[in-house]
């Protein structure tokens, strides 16, 4: 462990400053799309984050606990200052606009000042690029900021992240190996899930609870499971034939839209009206402007697994702009009963507090595991 | 192509052996008794469910002998046509006294009670609310049945509010509430006053599925007796294959209930019916709980002392309010290495590992009985602490 005589621990963050700017504009990922996202209405988000992250670490009172290293500008040092840490830039991007390469040369001037993790500001993309240049001599740590965060290597907020840093200060969190999972953006924008594992990197390891109970002796197969839960919500659907039907993406929802006649795709959000299909892959814009027309509206999600999100990853589209205008009983949240149990808790996240809190005043949610079947479970 | 019609069964057995998840039978060779011979051993019986050692009593042994002389060695039949013997009707009606309800009905089995009554109580357009954790002849039941399953949280009443609150909001025609009264896995107790009072309020049923409560708590008599919510709880479900040391399902509540029950219970009706011997140790069993309080008392006495001194040691007991004591582990090749070591000391404690539990809850789980002696809980207890710090776990 790379300690100072004062008893401080030398860390780094770098900040990837258009991660999770393509959610919004229905772009999945902003690999080489930057400009595009901009051009769509996007706005920086990875900034903010890092200010969560770093406000938390203040609120425990942690945050001068750390000698921080960091890359110059939008790339860390800004927000470091914005928080009264005091700061090493190590590393300068040679242009405004800054790129994976950046991400790469910053992590590699950390290491080679000594520091004992890398904590970073972004999506998978921007994992795999801290990865490649720390290649496992620290632990890396991820604050989701992208659009796609399959990794292993992320906490689940920027304040979780605050706190598993206060667990390893106190011994309570240790390094261990985490999976690095990104999609081939290419072929994700396209409708394409090709999902690839670049291999185990070291990061900060809470120690998490996983309950099965003993649902998962249930012996049916897994299509059979879907079908049930495709039939339940089809006939909930039913009950309002005249409702704007709105499909999040994932293959579960995608399952349904399919029973329901459509090809619906596998990673956009999907609108249906009275059947049909009325804009596939649709941006939030879109979302509103169909909503505006048609107010009564159901929206179709599952949670990402064992993150347990139902919003505010891999479904920027469903904004909290979005999220105002629908009533939470018409949200209908599904799930197979072999992604519940590794899957505790639901949770949302967004932009909006007042939307997360009218989430999280419900305190439990339903989600559908069957036909006829749900499964309560906290929410926040 | 040329089917293999039974290729199959090998193929999915060796996935449950690459896996280690198929069980491997230990056998008993001789009674079920808290020191009993175990494939050549004598070890002293820490996983069985005789919690009262009555499996073995004098006077169950006998009341089934006489059964046999008096009425043969089977029933000949299902109860609905010709296999309804007075020791049935006998049995149900000291069940009922026993319980101080109505009316009981004795099944086959508790598994038979809870797969052939749970689906006829809820129906289309009705809501089910089952505790996550429930026993898996409550999931098999509820299966069968066309009313909407909501699953709670373990024992979270506020997650069961917000069920009733959901089923309520839809309309459900009838709701019930269905929980173990003991949970098997950790030896916590349903909320059963909680869990009544929620019913009451939203108009709901509620079943307790009491297998491991009944002849341990309440003075033997179950949770409806311990809580003091005897009449609030509609349906009390049993078994006599655990403390009562037979076999056996029983229900208790209303006559109405019981009517019910017997007319549409597809395991009632459609199966035959216990043998004269196991219907008269099951009587021969509340009659022993009735006259010989010393059984439960000692139960408890021995389950003090024993979570005592192992957390005394230094094992993490889990939270169990029962005579089922978890003895934590955490990983669960340390849990079987435990129970393999524990074994070849003379102890026989099964290790429950993942998926029957969490990942990093793996356990050996122990349970007490009535009959074991001071110095059978002693050596018990060195061998605990013997292989316990052998692998480290203290
Ligand atoms: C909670 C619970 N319910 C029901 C049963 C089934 O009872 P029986 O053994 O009488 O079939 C068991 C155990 O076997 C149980 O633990």
């Amino acid at each position: 462990m790379v300690e100072k005589e004062n008893g401080k621990r030398i860390v780094a963050l770098v900040v990837n400053p258009i991660a999770g700017m393509g959610g919004k504009v229905a772009l999945k990922g902003t690999d080489g799309v930057a400009e595009e996202a901009v051009k769509r209405g996007a706005t920086p988000i990875a900034h903010s984050k890092a200010l969560h992250f770093l406000s938390k670490l203040k609120e425990l009172g942690i945050l001068d606990r750390f000698e921080w290293r960091t890359a110059a500008g939008e790339m860390g040092e800004g927000a470091l200052r914005e928080c009264g840490a005091i700061s090493t830039v190590s590393y300068s991007p040679q242009k405004r606009q800054t790129t994976s390469e950046d991400t790469q040369n910053a992590s590699k001037s950390f290491l080679s000042g000594g520091c004992a993790l890398v904590i970073f500001v972004g999506g998978d993309g921007t994992a795999r690029d801290v990865h490649s240049a720390v290649n496992n001599k620290v632990p890396i740590l991820g604050i989701p900021s992208g659009v796609k965060m399959h990794s292993g290597v992320f906490a689940v907020s920027p304040e979780a992240a605050a706190e598993l840093m206060a667990d390893w200060l106190g011994g309570k969190a240790g390094a261990q190996e985490g999976e690095l999972i990104d999609l081939d953006e290419e072929l994700y924008r396209k409708g394409e899930w090709k999902v690839m594992n670049f291999g185990l990197a070291l990061t900060l390891f809470e120690p998490s609870y996983v309950q099965l109970g003993k649902e998962m002796y249930e012996a049916a197969s897994h299509e059979d499971v879907l079908d049930g839960i495709a039939d339940h919500v089809i006939e909930a659907l039913a009950k309002t034939p005249d409702a704007l039907v709105i499909m999040g993406p994932g293959s579960t929802v995608e399952f349904i839209g399919k029973k329901m006649g459509f090809e619906k795709t596998l990673l956009g959000v999907d609108c249906a009206l009275g059947r049909k299909l009325v804009a596939k892959d649709a941006d939030e814009k879109t979302i509103l402007s169909l909503l505006g027309k048609h107010p009564k509206a159901k929206v179709i999600v599952s949670p990402i697994g064992s993150q347990g999100f139902i919003f505010g990853r891999g479904n920027l589209q469903l904004s909290s702009a979005v999220m105002r205008l629908i009533d939470l009983q018409d949200i209908i949240i599904v799930a197979t009963p072999a992604k519940l149990a590794s899957t505790p808790d639901i949770r949302v996240d967004f932009d909006d507090q007042e939307v997360v809190d009218k989430f999280n005043r419900k305190k439990y949610i339903p989600i559908v595991a069957g036909y006829h079947s749900s499964v309560m479970r906290k929410i926040g | 192509m040329k089917r293999d019609p039974c290729g199959f069964l090998k193929a999915e057995y060796q996935e449950l052996v690459d896996k280690s998840f198929n069980w491997q039978l230990r056998t008993l060779e001789g009674p079920s008794a808290p020191r009993a011979k175990v494939e050549g051993r004598k070890v002293i019986v820490l996983c069985s469910n005789n919690y009262l050692n009555l499996s073995n009593h004098p006077k169950l042994k006998e009341a089934a002998k006489k059964a046999v002389d008096s009425h043969g060695a089977g029933s000949g039949s299902v109860r609905a046509i010709a296999g309804n013997m007075d020791l049935h009707l006998q049995l149900e009606k000291k069940i009922a006294e026993f319980k101080h309800r109505e009316a009981a009905l004795y099944y086959q089995t508790g598994f038979a009670a809870n797969a052939g009554l749970l689906p006829q109580l809820v129906g289309e357009g009705d809501a089910v609310l089952t505790d996550e954790l429930n026993h898996g002849s409550i999931i098999d039941g509820l299966r069968l049945t066309k009313a909407k399953r909501a699953i709670y949280p373990h024992n979270d009443l506020a997650g069961l509010e917000s069920a009733l609150k959901q089923a309520d909001a839809e309309k459900a025609r009838r709701i019930m509430i269905v929980s173990d009264g003991v949970f098997s896995m950790d030896g916590d107790l349903a909320r059963a006053p909680d869990i009544c009072r929620l019913a009451e309020d939203f108009g709901a049923m509620t079943y307790f599925d009491d297998a491991h409560g009944e002849g341990v708590l309440g003075g033997g008599r179950g949770i409806g007796t311990h809580f003091n919510v005897e009449g609030k709880i509609h349906v009390e479900m049993g078994t006599f294959s655990k403390a009562f040391g037979v076999v056996g399902g029983l229900i208790a509540g209303s006559q109405g209930l019981v009517n019910f029950a017997y007319n549409k219970s597809r395991t009632w009706l459609l199966s035959g019916s216990a043998p004269p011997a196991t219907a008269a140790a099951c009587m021969a069993a509340l009659d022993v709980l009735e006259k010989e309080p010393e059984h439960v008392k000692r139960l408890w006495e021995n389950t003090a002392y024993f979570k005592k001194e192992m957390q005394g040691m230094g094992f993490d007991c889990g939270h169990s309010e029962t005579p089922i004591t978890p003895v934590m582990l955490g990983e669960s090749a340390l849990a079987k290495k435990m129970s393999e070591r524990m074994f070849q000391e003379g102890v026989f404690a099964l290790p429950i590992v993942f998926p029957m539990v969490a990942k990093d809850k793996a356990r050996i789980r122990t349970i007490m009985n009535a009959g074991l002696t001071k110095d059978d809980l002693n050596e018990a207890l060195r061998a605990f602490e013997k292989v316990g710090k052998e692998l480290k776990a203290i």
